[in-house]
């Protein structure tokens, strides 16, 4: 409890320096046709590296679709979070399930959406993909799957969210990794 | 937020890790199997009906989502196969129309038209079945066995937007195994599809 309460005291510290980092960071996203940000390919496989690299920060493994609907409905709230919490706190790593040969058009998708970062297309999205990601999901999309430094997994969930229940989930973690994140 | 609220922030949040999907499971009867719904012959058809001597396929289908554009051909024909050897098939479009006007009951008629359907094609007109089915998405097959057992949940098979690529037919392999008695290698797969949009419950 002792450790605990003194990453309560970190957390808050951290969490006036990331506050002025985001006032400082807040990116100013317009896409433009000919600037679309990076969308690569990736295996199941591929992701669980992708994932493991990133894990010095709260990650937000994130599944969508330009033709899911709740999934475009809810994109905003996942912009707002990139742009709340940013890097080295917090990192949102997107994939999509588009099929390969609309690459573009999620490219598209994001770069109006106002998403520069680099982010993903899987490749044959199958059981055995979803099963490496969890045996709980059920392939459902939008698909939110939340990992910490040294514990992976923490929290996830099928179906679109309000920001209000990203941005509770995302702080809560941020600050139970207090001590990691300085 | 004082510091105890935090903590029991951090504790529901922890708490709420895991998930229950609730549904059928293996074994379990097909639920609500007496519920009459539109057919696109136009005639009303309850699951029960639909069954045939060797077991009944029920899968959760519809006309705009991308994934179940991708089966089309391949559904048809298992789905027309599977027919004639005695298990019966029926598809079932649980999607609210009014939020999907591509999955109205005309976009129907002309879908199982087109792509040469032999077998049922309803309306699930409170989205109801699918909520006792446990049904979240499009395509999402469930396989009944002779006694109404259900031995098979899940995936078509393992590569939806490339049919030449498939290694694993998970479906077509349960209804063999089905119909030659052996046993279900795989019982339970997940796939992605477009979440069905139910109606809102009165």
């Amino acid at each position: 409890m002792a450790g605990y309460i003194e990453n309560m005291r970190l957390s808050h510290a951290t969490g006036t320096i990331f506050c002025a980092g985001a006032l400082l960071i807040g990116r100013i996203g317009v896409g433009h046709a000919s600037d679309l940000p990076m969308v690569r390919t990736i295996t199941a496989q591929q992701l669980r590296s992708a994932v493991r690299e990133a894990t010095n920060h709260v990650v937000l493994l994130h599944f969508w679709a330009t033709w899911c609907r709740p999934c475009r409905e809810e994109f905003p709230a996942l912009v707002r979070l990139v742009k709340t919490y940013p890097t080295p706190f917090f990192r949102l790593i997107l994939v999509s399930a588009d099929a390969e040969e609309d690459l573009a058009e999620a490219a598209e998708y994001l770069a109006r959406q106002g998403l520069q970062e680099p982010s993903y297309l899987a490749l044959r999205l199958n059981d055995v993909f979803i099963k490496s990601v969890s045996s709980e999901w059920s392939g459902a999309l939008p698909a939110s799957f939340f990992f910490v430094p040294g514990r992976g997994l923490a929290k996830w969930w099928e179906g679109a969210h309000a920001y209000e229940t990203y941005a509770e989930t995302v702080e809560a973690l941020i600050r139970e990794q207090g001590g990691m994140l300085r | 937020m004082n510091r105890r609220l935090s903590a029991m922030a951090a504790t529901a949040l922890l708490a709420g890790a895991l998930k229950v999907t609730a549904g059928i499971g293996i074994g379990d009867a097909p639920p609500m199997s007496d519920v009459k719904m539109k057919n696109v012959d136009g005639k009303m058809l309850s699951i029960k009906e639909a069954a045939g001597p060797k077991g009944l396929l029920v899968v959760f289908w519809c006309k705009h989502c991308p994934f179940v554009k991708a089966y089309e051909t391949r559904m048809t024909a298992l789905g027309n196969e599977t027919m004639e050897k005695g298990v019966g098939v029926i598809l079932i479009n649980a999607n609210d129309a009014a939020a999907y006007p591509e999955d109205s009951w005309e976009n129907m008629q002309n879908q199982a038209k087109q792509s040469g359907y032999r077998f049922p094609y309803v309306v699930d007109e409170t989205s109801d079945v699918a909520r006792a089915f446990g049904a979240g998405r499009t395509p999402e097959a469930f396989l009944f066995n002779a006694e109404m057992k259900l031995v098979y949940h899940g995936a078509i098979d393992d590569n939806a937007q490339r049919p030449e690529e498939v290694t694993k037919s998970y479906l077509r392999d349960a209804v063999t195994a089905l119909l030659e008695g052996g046993e279900i290698a795989v019982n339970k797969t997940s796939s992605v599809g477009c979440s069905i949009k139910f109606r809102k419950q009165p």
